[in-house]
């Protein structure tokens, strides 16, 4: 399949990273993980794209293999992901990698907790990321720092730039991670469930947070989310991954209102809604994500999946089902049964099979 | 008013230890068989008159805890004999001293700067064919007793291939280099099992440091691998060895010299100690037990102190 | 009932369940390099609540606001500073570890990490037995049949009984220590978070297990989390805490239609809906949470509510009950009409430390606007 004519096709005009047919796997004691299996998506300057799927789906391996921290003896990666101008991050150097992170591509992590040094003062820990890119004096650095620190909106910052992370909260940790990673101005920022381990209230100042300072620097964000209500929320384009593949690529809106593979359906199903009449039953998603040690053949959804049929065992390709589109779905249903099979009991779902348990 | 509350009780419990080492270490000698002192102080060839003479003159037939109170007394205002050479114990320590503190404080430096290295070469190259190099010599270092390691140095390096004096000390004041010459065995001697046990302790804690989230993070900012391994991963690891270090040097000060010392030769506090305990001799016995037990709480004290300063999250409260 | 945990005092047909009244936790804070006590955590402050035969009560609030402390007090895995905790009207606040041995098998827990909560050295057969050991009455053949069946019913595959748990998904090692809780044959699961460390596809099975198993084994649930989707699922009844006080109590049907706590309002407010066309410019709460062991006086969330009065800073709302059971502690509540206003009581259930009187009015006649900089002051 030719990717490039896909791409073509989409109206992003303006891309700040593009990555195409990355690979992932692992050796491990009991065999080799494909982690990440050929995936390819692009980020637009200045959008949100928010790559979905739940743990071992391969979202956060893909993210930290654009700044090189899956690198390992036991890793092997191959594929390409390009900055706008050009520069090949799977294959930099351990040294221009260094160079791009921090600066061109920040990211920020999902517990802020443990994210910095416990014993440097977090000016310092911003201070130090300026000074490895740009030949500034140490003073000049930390007045930056503490500006940063207004910008995300820590109170008497250059005070608080001081102090030591243990004597911040869980969010306002966070909120330094933000400062660090903006402190060099990135054209993209990778945030990895960066609201996941904060309560609900923090995670929508969070997100605020991260949505004003887009709008202001047009940095571009890479979200990384099990939580589809914080993709509604934020971002533009959606990336569903399962078992180390892209399953569905679309518009924010489309994940929503037009979801045509079955695992979106059934993610969409299981999500407890405050918003709607509480079901007797949660619907869900019989059986649990396969090893990746041993993939089933085939489409990898379809040991979970109630609508296969025979022709799942050959692997279906990443393709758009109506001309012009780029929404994009990887499952063997038409799109006249896709439409018609997701509806289950009034809303998006997958239905409950007859069998107790999917082998 | 806090850190008094506390150093007040920390100096409480130091002199309940102390009290507790005194006694201990004042029992045991009488309840080893033939221990009687006045064996020994009234010379080989007394007569039974004469042994008496001395017990009652020394107050061995007074009861245990008025001897206990005399034997304390003498100690804290100085003038504490050996009943084997009439001479003051303190003055007896003095002389030895230089010897010890010689020996430990340069045994200490080696150790931990020899004990960083491996330790971080190891966990740099864990799994590797160095790494492993590093652990064997660790677990040799860790298990083979000092003297036997001390008698193998000494026989090959010194009788041998002739490169070392034999034992014996040379003061530094009077002459630096014969001074280092002669302290280079016991040194290592002293330090291999202090380098095994650090370089095992610093690559394990080093290899769970690189490992977390902060240096992830590190990483994430575009530093380079050298300064997140010296400012991220070392930095962090450090804080348990340095605390590990004062204690142990207090533990060394406190008697583990006493085997190296006696090895080599080197007159020392611990030889001094050894040769009294051979002679049944209590009041060395008692006074450097003391000291030793006085040092180790001290320490204790300036390892707490020192985690503060390089742990702030110790240092600082949440508020 | 034969298995009635028998009562000196003879138990009354109609009691609740499980009576907690004005129970408190406190941990002391220690500080410094000599750890030194330099004040306490209120966890669990002045809290009274009932749970009847066969209900789920939720607990929800954010962290640090003494629901995992609260459930575990339960179990007795924290000990209370005050209060009482009764059970099937017998106090168990005066008991002592060995008398607590037989109520132990009534009131069983499930943990948030199912990775940590299991044994990771004992068999499955090991682990789930244990429970059944507790209750005393199957042995050898019989008992390792009756884990068998509990590992079916909990959806697990009964030939895995003699795996070890690392060899099992997260979601499977939850159905193991549901597993291990009812095989005590318990009256009272607490939960505490059960669902928060697991992906949402198997958080909804679990979810339905637990369904399925209260209807079975007539089961009274104490269902801990900070995920108010999931809470409102499980729930007949629901308690918000704040700073280890309960804020607001009510069904859980009206408390999601109706919130009367302006932080039971904010925290709805909060979650992120599914559906991109309900984007909302929502009312954001402000600041973070005050320090627990220096409290903020009067109404605890008075430093973060839009609507705080004098008042609020001075006098601790007792709770005020409504006609309909709803019970709120705020002097100027959400949703709620003025008739209904005047119709309420002061609960029973008040801490002791609040006021004396109701004073309520409704909140819109104090609407302040959101003072920015008060908002993000709130340090650590």
């Amino acid at each position: 399949m030719s990717d490039i004519e896909v791409f073509q096709r989409a109206p992003i005009t303006d891309e700040v990273l593009r990555v195409e047919h990355l690979k992932v796997s692992f050796r491990t004691e009991r065999g080799v993980v494909q982690a990440v299996d050929d995936v390819s998506f692009r980020v637009g300057r200045g959008e949100v794209l928010a790559i979905v799927g739940e743990s071992g789906s391969g979202k956060s391996v893909s993210a930290m293999t654009l700044m090189g921290l899956t690198r390992s003896p036991n890793a092997t990666i191959s594929g390409s992901a390009r900055l706008a101008d050009g520069t090949e991050l799977v294959t930099a150097s351990d040294r221009d990698l260094q160079r791009v992170r921090g600066s061109r591509v920040a990211m920020i992590f999902q517990d802020p907790m443990s994210a910095l040094t416990p014993v440097y003062r977090v000016g310092d820990q911003i201070a130090e990321q300026i000074r490895a890119h740009e030949k500034v004096s140490k003073a000049a650095a930390r007045a930056r720092a503490v500006e940063l620190l207004e910008r995300v909106g820590i109170p008497r910052a250059a005070e608080r730039s001081r102090a030591y992370p243990h004597q911040f909260s869980g969010g306002m940790r966070q909120r330094v991670m933000i400062a660090m990673a903006l402190s060099c101005s990135p054209e993209i920022l990778i945030a990895d469930e960066p609201t996941t381990a904060l309560d609900v209230t923090i995670q929508s100042q969070i997100l605020a947070e991260i949505e004003d300072l887009r709008q202001e620097t047009g940095v571009a964000v890479l979200l990384i989310t099990h939580d589809l209500g914080v993709v509604a929320e934020v971002a533009s384009r959606v990336v569903v991954m399962y078992a180390g593949r892209v399953v569905e690529e679309c518009e924010v809106h489309e994940i929503f209102k037009d979801p045509l593979h079955p695992y979106t359906w059934g993610l969409l199903g299981s999500v407890p809604r405050i918003d709607k009449v509480r079901p007797d039953r949660l619907p869900t998603i019989q059986g649990s994500p396969p090893s990746l040690l041993r993939p089933p053949s085939g489409c990898h959804f379809k040991t979970r999946c109630p609508h296969r049929f025979a022709e799942c065992d050959r692997e279906p390709e990443l393709r758009a089902l109506e001309p012009n589109s780029v929404h994009r779905d990887r499952c063997h249903l038409s799109l006249q049964d896709k439409r018609a099979l997701r509806i289950v009991d009034g809303a998006i779902g997958l239905p409950i099979p007859v069998e107790k348990e999917l082998s | 008013m806090d850190i008094a509350i506390f150093a007040l009780k920390r100096l409480a419990s130091a002199i309940v230890v102390l009290f507790a080492v005194s006694v201990l270490t004042f029992l045991i000698f009488f309840a080893i068989p033939n221990g009687d002192p006045a064996l020994r102080l009234a010379g080989r060839t007394a007569t039974a008159q004469t042994i008496a003479t001395v017990r009652h003159d020394y107050g061995f037939d007074r009861p245990l805890w008025v001897q206990y109170g005399k034997v304390m007394k003498q100690i804290l205002d100085g003038s504490i004999q050996s009943y084997t050479q009439h001479v003051t114990v303190f003055s007896q320590i003095k002389r030895g001293l230089p010897a010890t503190l010689s020996l430990a404080i340069g045994a200490a430096i080696i150790w931990l700067i020899v004990g960083i290295v491996l330790g971080v070469i190891g966990a740099l190259r864990a799994g590797k064919a160095t790494d492993v190099a590093i652990s064997t010599f660790s677990f040799v270092g860790i298990s083979a007793p000092s003297f036997v390691l001390g008698s193998i140095l000494l026989y090959l390096l010194t009788y041998k291939l002739r490169i070392f004096p034999p034992g014996g000390y040379t003061p530094i004041t009077q002459n630096p280099i014969q001074w280092a010459e002669h302290l280079v065995l016991p040194w290592v001697t002293l330090a291999v099992l202090y380098i095994g046990v650090y370089a095992q302790v610093l690559r394990s804690t080093v290899l769970d440091a690189m490992t977390t989230d902060a240096v992830r993070t590190a990483h994430a900012k575009g530093l380079s691998p050298t300064r997140v391994m010296i400012k991220h991963v070392l930095r962090v690891s450090l804080i348990p060895i340095a605390s590990l270090w004062g204690l142990d040097f207090a533990a060394v000060l406190g008697g583990s010299t006493l085997v190296v010392e006696s090895v080599f030769n080197l007159n020392g506090v611990g030889q001094y100690a050894a040769d009294s305990v051979r002679s049944l001799d209590v009041p060395p016995v008692l006074v450097i037990t003391l000291l030793g037990a006085c040092f180790v709480v001290l320490m204790n004290a300036i390892v707490d102190v020192l985690y503060a300063v390089l742990d702030p999250r110790i240092r600082t409260t949440t508020s | 009932m034969t298995d009635v945990v028998t009562s000196p005092a003879g138990t009354k047909a109609a009691a609740a369940l499980l009576e907690i009244d004005h129970l408190m936790v406190m941990f002391p804070v220690r500080a410094g390099t000599w750890g030194a006590v330099v004040g306490h955590v209120h966890a669990v402050d002045d809290v009274t609540l009932t749970l009847a035969e066969g209900e789920t009560l939720g607990l929800v609030g954010e962290s640090g606001c003494g629901k995992t402390t609260l459930a575990r007090t339960l179990v007795r895995l924290t000990e209370p500073t005050g209060g009482t905790i009764r059970f099937r009207g017998e106090d168990l606040t005066a008991k002592r570890n060995k008398d607590l041995r037989s109520f132990r098998r009534y009131v069983q827990m499930v943990f948030q990490d199912p990775q940590a909560s299991l044994n990771p050295r004992k068999r499955i057969s090991q682990i789930v037995g244990a429970g059944i050991r507790l209750r005393g009455t199957s042995k050898g053949m019989k008992a390792r049949r009756e884990v068998e069946e509990l590992l079916a019913r909990v959806g697990l595959d009964p030939d895995h009984a003699q795996r070890y748990p690392h060899e099992f998904s997260g979601g499977q090692r939850q159905r193991i220590g549901i597993a291990r809780a009812l095989a005590a044959d318990p009256k009272l699961v607490i939960l505490d978070e059960p669902v928060s460390a697991l992906d949402v596809s198997i958080q909804a099975q679990i979810v339905n297990l637990l369904d399925d198993l209260q209807d079975e084994f007539g089961l009274s649930y104490v269902f801990v989390a900070h995920d108010l989707s999931v809470v409102r699922h499980v729930s007949d009844r629901i308690a918000v805490m704040y700073l280890g006080k309960i804020v607001e109590l009510s069904s859980s049907d009206e408390l999601y239609a109706q919130p009367m706590h302006p932080y039971t309002a904010s925290l709805l407010d909060a979650i992120p809906i599914p559906d991109p066309d309900r984007r909302r410019d929502r009312r954001r709460l402000v600041g973070e949470l005050p320090s627990a062991t220096n409290p903020p006086p009067g109404c605890r969330f008075h430093t973060r509510c839009p609507w705080a009065t004098d008042l609020c800073t001075e006098v601790e709302p007792p709770l005020a009950e409504f006609a309909n059971g709803h019970e709120v502690a705020c002097h100027h509540p959400l949703n709620v009409g003025r008739t209904q206003l005047s119709e309420a009581i002061r609960s029973e259930s008040s801490p002791r430390s609040s006021g004396a009187e109701l004073t309520l009015s409704p909140a819109e006649a104090h609407r302040v606007e959101i003072d920015e900089a008060q908002g993000k002051d709130e340090t650590p």
